[in-house]
């Protein structure tokens, strides 16, 4: 299934990139830059020691890439710097910016859409305020959406400021309220690991199972294959610093009844990326993963839907579809969900906003 | 081979097929076609570029689909695609090759920022580059034109693409795209040019497209100096004044009107400074296109 694919290839074993046909690296460019993966070839390549050995061409490709993703990190950490200049409470930072800030591997040349940070409860409504009187404004107007957010996410609807123009997203759980999976947020603080004065990020584990999670419970998994990336990258630098980290991760696993979603991940991940991660503890106890047939069946909607595909090859949009309602699924219960859906097509067919 | 010395029909069967491949200045773009009349004006205006293998690294996967539905009997329309995305909502069928070369130029806009982009015709003659900053109201496409058919090379009627580690500008040579009244000015100025069909109504008015010159495209891989930085600005009865423009300002000028240069950071800083320290910084206000052209050649001196 995943053999003769560039992208998968050249992932697990960077080396390969100095070996490619021109008509491989024509199949490559566009598959990584589909997977927001494109100036990650270019850290991979040189750490590999085999940049100078590609083709100008690909070269040129990627550097304009990684200019476009330094001018976005860039303002992502200005952004931050700005928001901790109004903020007093204390912050964990979430995904890509954490591994900028925590200077983690999957850092280089990633892209991040927005700046998520996750607050204390007791501390979102002063934050959002302090934020508010500072100038960040909300886009999302409309009723329903705010209803949505407030009710049912695990986030406020995100913050923006009109001069800069980068969302904020305020967490204050890593899942939605209303969902099947809940972590206390009480647990992730706890473990969280300080950076400098008033920044954190999650431990290790923490950070690892918030990837895991949020590629399963994502409206979508295009670009799903970056997160695993993410993932992928996290487990070997926690692995490299400690041999025990995968234990540990199952541990936490199970203590957050998070052992579901992140043995589906651990399996794609082991199938695309050849993450080193055993997954057969984690099938052992009883009741945590899914019956046979629905664990087969997933697994292969997960990888079919992550595997990147050449130009000329067609989305997986129907196995896609499949995993954008199970999303909803996972996330509210069955009658709130029928009407979302119901309410978010109707908006659709009116030509409205996005659907969340 | 190039473009101009092939057949139609085969131009058109390898368009809907594997695609046209051929390089301007430093990119190379993948054109696939299901629209046969884009691919007539294509090969009128871009008959001296190399037609290459379709095999190898391609710098923009660009597609020109029939839109699909019932709308396609009464009102056939053509989609945009570059890689996967559509940016762009779909033409008339008929309007395929302005909605080609404008496709190109957002994919050029938003991807290429290995290189400092300014918006900005650029000419070039004894291998020193002539920089005309687009202003709205400058007439820098019909200028460019103008100079390109009184022999300066063209290196880019909109992207003055610059190479950081050099400071030297790249040529990028396409079809120079005339709006309205320019088509007719640039017809009466130089009979001789060879300018493809006109496209009534376009977002952007009525445009036809000017080939460039053949030189302008055998020499598209001569990097060219930057040496004056003119800002245009045409005038009805304005005459013919040619002043100099603090470098200073000549920079803010410069920079406000780059595609990346925010993006780009202090590498674009530095490209620009270096380069309009070494240029000389004009302002120029005409009214006639002979008188312009004139003007520009005693720069050379």
């Amino acid at each position: 299934m995943s053999e003769a694919n560039p992208l998968l290839e050249v992932l697990r074993e960077p080396e390969r990139l100095s070996a490619l046909s021109e008509a491989s690296w024509d199949h490559l460019l566009p598959m990584a830059r589909e997977a927001r993966l494109l100036a990650s070839l270019g850290w991979l390549a040189r750490e590999a020691g085999v940049w100078s050995s590609m083709p100008v061409r690909a070269q040129d490709i990627i550097r304009g890439e990684q200019a476009y993703v330094d001018f976005i990190q860039l303002q992502c950490r200005r952004e931050l710097e700005a928001l901790r200049r109004v903020v007093e409470a204390p912050l964990v930072l979430l995904k890509g910016i954490a591994y900028l800030e925590a200077e983690l591997p999957p850092r280089r040349g990633r892209f991040l859409s927005d700046l998520d940070l996750l607050v204390g409860r007791s501390d979102l409504a002063g934050v959002e305020q302090a934020l508010l009187d500072a100038g960040w404004i909300s886009r999302t107007e409309d009723d329903y959406d705010q209803r949505y957010y407030r009710e049912w996410m695990h986030e406020i609807p995100p913050l923006v400021h009109p001069l800069r123009g980068v969302e904020v997203d305020l967490h204050h759980n890593l899942l939605p309220l209303t969902g099947r999976y809940q972590v206390p947020a009480e647990k992730l603080w706890e473990s969280a690991a300080p950076l400098e004065k008033g920044l954190l990020v999650l431990s290790p584990a923490d950070m690892v199972l918030h990837s895991a999670v949020h590629l399963v419970v994502a409206d979508e998994l295009r670009g799903g294959l970056r997160d695993l990336f993410d993932l992928h990258q996290l487990c070997l630098h926690f692995m490299a610093e400690d041999p025990g980290f995968p234990e540990q991760l199952i541990c936490r696993a199970r203590e957050l009844g998070l052992a579901r979603p992140l043995w589906y991940v651990l399996e794609a991940a082991r199938a695309l990326l050849n993450t080193p991660v055993e997954t057969a503890s984690l099938a052992g106890a009883r009741g945590e993963l899914p019956a046979w047939p629905v664990r087969k069946l997933m697994n292969h909607l997960v990888r079919e839907v992550l595997r990147p595909r050449r130009l000329h090859e067609r989305p997986p949009a129907f196995r896609q579809w499949l995993l954008y309602l199970r999303s909803h699924w996972i996330r509210m219960p069955p009658a709130l969900l029928a009407s979302h859906l119901a309410r978010k097509s109707m908006v659709r067919l009116r030509g409205g906003g996005k659907g969340r | 081979m190039r473009f101009g010395e092939a057949g139609t029909g085969e131009l058109v069967s390898a368009a809907q097929n594997e695609g046209l491949r051929f390089q301007a200045g430093p990119f190379v773009i993948l054109l696939r076609s299901e629209a046969a009349g884009l691919v007539e004006v294509f090969q009128q205006l871009y008959r001296d570029f190399q037609w290459l293998a379709a095999e190898g690294v391609s710098d923009f996967h660009v597609s020109l689909l029939r839109a699909r539905g019932v709308r396609r009997i009464w009102r056939p329309q053509v989609r945009f695609r570059l890689d996967r995305d559509e940016p762009f909502e779909p033409f008339p069928l008929d309007h395929a090759f302005p909605l080609f070369e404008w496709g190109l130029n957002y994919g050029i806009a938003t991807r290429a920022h290995r290189y400092c982009q300014l918006h900005s015709a650029v000419v070039e003659k004894e291998g020193r580059a002539l920089v005309l900053p687009a202003m709205p109201g400058s007439g820098k496409s019909t200028l460019c034109a103008a100079l390109m058919q009184r022999g300066w090379r063209l290196l880019s009627d909109e992207f003055g693409i610059v190479q950081p580690e050099s400071g030297q500008l790249l040529p990028m040579p396409r079809a120079i795209p005339l709006k309205n009244r320019s088509i007719e000015v640039i017809r009466r100025f130089a009979p001789d040019a060879r300018l493809g069909p006109r496209f009534p109504k376009t977002r952007k008015g009525d445009v036809a497209h000017l080939a460039p010159t053949t030189e302008s495209v055998l020499r598209q891989q001569e990097p060219a100096r930057p040496a004056w930085i003119v800002f245009p600005r045409y005038e009805e009865g304005a005459g013919n004044r040619l002043q100099p423009v603090a470098r200073s300002e000549a920079f803010v000028r410069l920079s406000n009107n780059a595609f990346n240069y925010r993006l780009t950071g202090e590498t674009g800083f530095r490209t620009l400074t270096a380069m309009v320290r070494q240029s000389e910084c004009l302002e120029y206000r005409y009214s006639d296109l002979e008188q312009a052209v004139a003007t520009m050649n005693r720069l050379v001196g």
